[in-house]
């Protein structure tokens, strides 16, 4: 990678994370404006506070993770089995995320409260851009193993 | 391992230490003994051709090929 590439995507990843636990700290507050607005989102409150505060800390996990695998290119330790569990930790906090909003959504469409409707499609399209994610995540995955054995057996070469 | 790795003789022959060999061919002296007891898995050719040329030999006099006894036939 070029010298300016890794500091950007730091920089990057700085930026969604403080978006990230901005939003985190945001979120109980706005939902405890709206239930007192309109009580009939009271019930749902707490579970869906707490399952977006659940899929955000997912969220901070992957960063972290992805930081930690932007260093290990940096100093070309990319290519040893040590990687695979950053790439692991990412591919399981994109899951758990995906499935927790699934969930919600899921919740959403059978036990609808009144007025939220077509709020909750906009979770569709992050379940399918999750689930999308997931897979490209596992063939990289594949990608990663591959070059780790392919290192392996270049760096025995005498 | 079958192919067998003979650079003592040629090394005394020269009156050259392992370390002056491998930093002659350009390798650690950690990978000279892997090469000495049978551990190696590849040699690159330019490897091959600099132990050559420092040790004044041919192929064949550094390497030899003992084949694997195994049961089956």
């Amino acid at each position: 990678m070029t010298r300016f590439v890794t500091p950007l995507l730091r920089g990057i990843i700085v930026i969604l994370g403080l978006a990230a636990l901005a939003l985190g700290a945001g979120l109980p507050l706005v939902a405890r404006d709206i239930a007192e607005a309109a009580p009939e989102f009271e019930t749902i409150r707490l579970p869906y506070v707490a399952a977006a505060e659940a899929a955000l800390a997912c969220v901070l996990i992957a960063l972290l993770a992805l930081w930690i695998l932007l260093g290990r290119v940096r100093r070309d330790r990319i290519f040893s089995p040590a990687s695979l569990r950053w790439v692991d930790a990412i591919i399981s906090a994109a899951t758990a995320a995906t499935a927790m909003t699934g969930l919600v959504f899921a919740h959403q469409m059978l036990a609808p409260v009144p007025g939220i409707g077509p709020a909750a499609w906009p979770l569709l399209l992050l379940v399918l851009a999750g689930i999308g994610f997931v897979l490209t995540m596992l063939v990289m995955r594949r990608l990663l193993v591959t070059a780790v054995g392919l290192r392996t057996d270049l760096d025995g070469v005498i | 391992m079958a192919i067998v790795v003979d650079i003592d003789v040629m090394l005394a022959r020269r009156g050259m230490s392992v370390g002056e060999f491998a930093a002659a061919v350009g390798i650690t002296p950690a990978n000279v003994a892997v090469l000495k007891n049978g551990r190696a898995k590849a040699v690159r050719f330019t490897t091959l051709d600099a132990i050559c040329r420092v040790l004044g030999c041919e192929v064949g006099d550094v390497l030899r090929h003992v084949p694997d006894d195994t049961a089956a036939s």
